[in-house]
């Protein structure tokens, strides 16, 4: 388990996709508490999320289910298609056990909102070893 | 608080007609009412200090604990139904009977909130009285809807279906077996009719008969339905509800009755039309049919003949050397005055001059186009006069035995095209046998009985003269023997066979009334049968070659005039004619016949070949007849051709002969035209 | 007297406002599923701050149209009182889609009430108290009431009377059983409760927008 405190060796790129602002600061929040280093971006939808993906290759991606247009489990699907080796999360209050499997179908990790320290942490420890693992 | 107001508070609490529960921060009973000790079972001791779950362990609480927290957590206020909640505690009726009710819990007090309140009402005696009302309706409605065969469908104000009996249901149910909710005027093609019937039903106006409307079946086919609609209300709720009477029985016979009108008519038109072609599409259909069986029958001589002529020509060569080696033989032995070694010298070269002829004929026959000629006939004797030519064509690597049975039936078919069919059938069993085998040519009689065309119907019972030819070759499998008699199929290489034998045998043991039938086993070889129906006439006897020793004196002074071009022939002729006794004249040509019938001689023969350089036989003939109009005249003919055409204008007086032939018969033909 | 300034909502205040709604609903969504035990998804597209006039205009340009709604009255630091408002036609979807298809129509009809109410409790406790707790409030929640009627009769009924012309309104998007049915939510507050509304939304905002440290952007 990696502390809270310690520095990782390497920095990883999050993008953060939600509509409303106030979620994506309550996720930024978290994730700062985490890891401050590591840059991140955000977008309002999934078209905004594809534009930021295609310029700036984050390695994490955290989605909100919700959204307008493109809901957040079917750009989670398409994620996992175009970019498998990307580690997605789906974010929603509503902790549904249908839910949470349809997002675990989707190829994404389901965290549950308000984000906690130790959602997120859970998520990126497995999501790195899962790159770990499929590009070595 | 005083402890005198806490127990009047108590009973005031204890007063109340329902349950009520005080719960602290951590969900655990502070305290509940006396109705709660009624309804519960267990007293206010019991349950002071527990979880509900500790209380009533099993009970499905877990909406309840829910709202008790949110109570204590946010402060708000849930209501739990019994509607919507069957079983939410394990209450009963002071006669045991399930307490129904409902539950509403609260928060107590002001921030910082550290009670809750649950309050139980009991809400049996409502429930109850609704549903046995409602029962009861539902039964009577029930009873008739249910069972209605008219299709009863409620929509509400907004033209959804909210209601459909099982006769709407199976009518127009789409897929999912409910219509609940459904757009109802998508089940109907005639959108314009049915939203003004549900129209003019909201609007309590409605046309007071039935409006034709036509739904849409889930396969895609129309329904012809009679509409009726009324308005009612239930609570806030308007309905309409429709009943629909299918009428497409009624529709489909009168559709049906004016339809078999017009087909009728129709019919009737088509007929006269179709007898009219009828008669000639059947006509040319024959013509060609007959045609393509010729072509067949003469493509499949054709092969036969491919097959023969290579061993046939080596053969006849042999046999021709037999004659010429013979002869010269006899001239030594003439020279050398061993007169008694003559004759076998002679009779062998006539045996093989016999088998030559026999060849030729047989070669004659397969290119003759004849038509099939059925005629009385025994059928052993045709089989051995084929013997030979069988063996020929057999080759060495067979071993060929030929079993004739005695008493054998006679049997009525043309005897060109039995022959064709043996050759034919040896043909096939020695290519089914390249490395060599046994071939076995069978006669016998046969009785197909009833059995037997019970398992072959097209096969007539009755007694058969029946012919096999069994091989030991590579046999055939059931595919191929059901394929066997079928036209173009060979299963030989392409190029070696037409595939054409085995149809024409098996078509020519049906025109005779018989029947072909094949029997094989993959690896042990074939048996082919052909049935012929037994003929139970006599068989005109055929002209008997008179006996050798029988000598036909001529008469004095009868002369013959032998025309032929070929000195060897001539010289033969002459030569037989002397010894007969007769005179003779020769000509070589037809000018030099000619010059000798225009004289005075006496001539009461001419024997000419009808093939001559210049003048034919005929013309000679013909020519002389002018001053010698009964001239008898006996036409020698090497081919039979010549022979068919030839006899189709035989005058009296004319006769034909076809070579080669035995001296003995020219004789008896002489003799014949001379008169004895 | 001079009129009381009026309360306007921020953009960012309206976003976290929405943020918060869709909480909250989704918080409901976990709840009703066991009352309906099948997956239910409950969405707020976007939060705005109406005048009565037009949050009724809002509920449906037909206005033959008949209007059911379950309401709470709240009281605190915020007062007010929170519906939920579907068209009368499709409170019996809605039934339907929370008890299922097995039930008459008869039945169906009966139940309505306790459906409703029920619902609308559920989903409505859920929104305010999300509400409340993210702004660090609690709120006396009152139990439900189903009401019939016309947009004007639920907008303007008394007690408490309310002065003041705020509607927090939203469409709802209510998501069962393959079953969709759009309503309404809707949040009467009196001036001052918009006010105190207005400043806890930007304690909120603040409270988000702290981070421990500035990261570096990659533009």
């Amino acid at each position: 388990m990696i502390g809270r405190n310690e520095v990782w060796l390497v920095t990883y790129k999050v993008l953060i996709v939600d509509d409303s602002k106030l979620a994506r600061m309550s996720v930024v929040k978290v994730l700062s508490t985490l890891h401050a280093d590591w840059p991140r971006i955000e977008a309002a939808n999934a078209d905004e999320a594809l534009l930021q993906i295609n310029q700036q290759h984050p390695d994490f991606v955290l989605l909100d289910f919700n959204m307008p247009g493109k809901d957040g489990l079917a750009f989670a699907a398409e994620l996992r298609h175009q970019h498998p080796h990307m580690g997605v999360a789906l974010i929603s209050a509503n902790r549904q056990v249908e839910v949470i499997r349809r997002a675990e179908a989707a190829g994404a990790t389901f965290l549950a909102k308000p984000l906690t320290e130790e959602g997120l942490r859970e998520f990126f420890e497995n999501a790195v070893k899962k790159r770990r693992g499929a590009v070595s | 608080m005083t402890t005198d107001e806490r127990i009047d508070q108590k009973q005031v609490l204890d007063a109340v007609n329902g349950g009520l529960i005080l719960f602290d921060l951590e969900r655990r009973v502070v305290g509940w009412n006396a109705w709660m000790d009624t309804a519960s079972g267990h007293s206010e001791a019991e349950a002071r200090g527990k979880l509900l779950s500790e209380i009533f362990p099993g009970a499905d609480l877990k909406r309840l604990v829910f709202a008790i927290q949110a109570a204590l957590t946010s402060r708000s206020s849930t209501i739990l139904t019994h509607a919507l909640n069957p079983a939410l505690l394990p209450l009963k009726t002071r006669s045991q009977r399930p307490l129904l009710h409902d539950i509403t819990v609260s928060a107590v007090g002001t921030p910082p909130i550290k009670q809750c309140l649950v309050f139980v009402n009991d809400v049996t005696m409502a429930t109850r009285r609704e549903r046995y009302l409602r029962d009861r309706q539902n039964a009577r409605y029930d009873a008739v809807v249910a069972n209605a065969p008219d299709l009863i469908i409620t929509v509400d104000r907004d033209g959804l279906v909210q209601f459909a009996n099982p006769a709407a249901l199976s009518q127009l149910g789409r897929a999912g077996g409910t219509l609940i909710g459904v757009a109802a005027k998508d089940l109907f093609q005639t959108k314009d009719q049915w939203h003004s019937v549900l129209q003019s039903a909201f609007n309590n106006s409605s046309a007071g008969h039935p409006i034709d409307l036509i739904a849409q079946r889930p396969d895609g086919t129309p329904s012809h339905l009679e509409a009726s609609a009324s308005l009612w209300a239930s609570g806030a709720n308007n309905f309409v509800t429709v009943i629909l009477r299918d009428v497409n029985e009624r529709r489909a016979i009168s559709e049906a009755l004016r339809k078999s009108e017009t087909d009728a008519r129709d019919a009737a038109v088509a007929l006269s039309e179709l007898n009219q072609t009828l008669e000639q599409r059947v006509e040319e259909r024959t013509a060609r049919m007959m045609q393509m069986e010729e072509e067949l029958r003469q493509s499949q001589k054709m092969e036969a003949i491919g097959q023969l002529t290579g061993g046939i020509a080596h053969d006849f060569n042999n046999l021709l050397q037999g004659i010429t080696g013979s002869l010269d033989l006899v001239k030594k032995r003439a020279m050398q005055g061993r007169f008694n070694e003559i004759d076998r010298f002679i009779s062998g070269a006539m045996a093989s001059a016999n088998r030559a002829s026999a060849l030729t004929h047989r070669l004659l026959a397969f290119s003759r186009r004849q038509p099939l000629a059925p005629k009385p006939l025994e059928v052993n004797p045709l089989l051995t006069s084929m013997e030979e030519l069988l063996r020929r064509t057999l080759g060495e690597r067979v071993v060929f035995e030929m079993v004739t049975a005695g008493g054998l039936w006679l049997t009525k078919c043309d005897p060109n095209q039995l022959e064709n069919a043996v050759l034919n059938l040896v043909i096939n069993a020695r290519d089914a046998m390249p490395d060599g085998g046994k071939l076995t040519v069978e006669t016998g009689n046969s009785h197909l009985d009833n059995t037997y065309s019970t398992v072959h119907p097209e096969i007539e019972p009755g007694q058969y003269v029946c012919i096999s030819v069994t091989d030991t070759g590579s046999g055939m499998s059931a595919a191929t023997i059901e394929k066997a008699f079928e036209p173009f199929f060979t299963t030989k290489p392409i190029g070696t066979g037409t595939g054409l034998g085995l149809s024409m045998i098996y078509g020519f043991a049906k025109q005779s009334g018989g029947h072909a039938k094949i029997y094989s086993e993959l690896g042990q070889g074939t048996t082919v049968k052909l049935y012929l129906p037994r003929f139970r006439g006599k068989i005109e006897q055929d002209e008997l070659i008179p006996d050798l020793s029988e000598i036909y004196n001529a008469h004095t002074n009868e002369t013959v005039l032998v025309v032929e071009d070929e000195f060897v022939v001539r010289e033969l002729i002459v030569e037989v004619l002397k010894e007969l006794g007769y005179s003779t004249l020769e000509a070589d040509d037809g000018s030099a016949a000619l010059k000798i019938l225009d004289s005075k001689q006496r001539i009461d023969l001419v024997i000419s070949d009808i093939g001559l350089p210049g003048l034919n036989g005929r013309q000679i003939i013909d020519a002389a007849r002018e001053t010698r109009p009964s001239l008898k005249v006996l036409f020698m003919t090497g081919y039979a051709e010549n022979a068919a055409i030839a006899a189709g204008f035989l005058e009296p007086g004319m006769a034909m002969i076809t070579k080669p032939f035995a001296m003995d018969a020219l004789a008896t033909r002489i003799r014949d035209m001379l008169g004895k | 007297m001079t009129a009381p300034t009026p309360v306007i909502l921020t953009e960012m205040e309206l976003d976290a406002l929405t943020e918060l709604v869709n909480l909250g609903v989704s918080n409901a969504a976990h709840s009703l599923r066991e009352l309906v035990r099948e997956e239910i998804l409950l969405s707020v597209p976007k939060v705005t701050v109406v005048s009565r006039e037009e949050a009724i205009k809002n509920l449906g340009e037909r206005d033959a149209k008949r209007l059911v709604a379950v309401h709470q009255d709240f009281e605190g630091d915020i007062a007010g009182r929170a519906l939920l408002i579907f068209p009368e036609t499709k409170s019996l979807e809605l039934v339907r889609a929370i008890v299922g298809s097995d039930l008459s129509l008869d039945e169906i009809v009966e139940l309505e009430q306790e459906a409703l109410a029920e619902t609308g409790n559920i989903i409505l406790n859920a929104c305010l108290a999300t509400m409340a707790n993210n702004l660090g409030r609690t709120l006396k929640i009152s139990l439900p009431e189903v009401l019939h009627g016309a947009g004007r009769e639920f907008f303007y009924v008394k007690p408490p009377p309310f002065v003041d012309d705020n509607v927090l309104f939203s469409f709802i998007n209510f998501s069962v059983r393959q079953r969709n049915i759009t309503g309404y939510i809707a949040m009467l507050l009196d001036l001052p409760s918009l006010a105190t509304l207005k400043n806890l939304l930007t304690e909120l905002i603040e409270r988000t927008s702290q981070t421990a440290a500035v990261p570096p952007n990659d533009n």
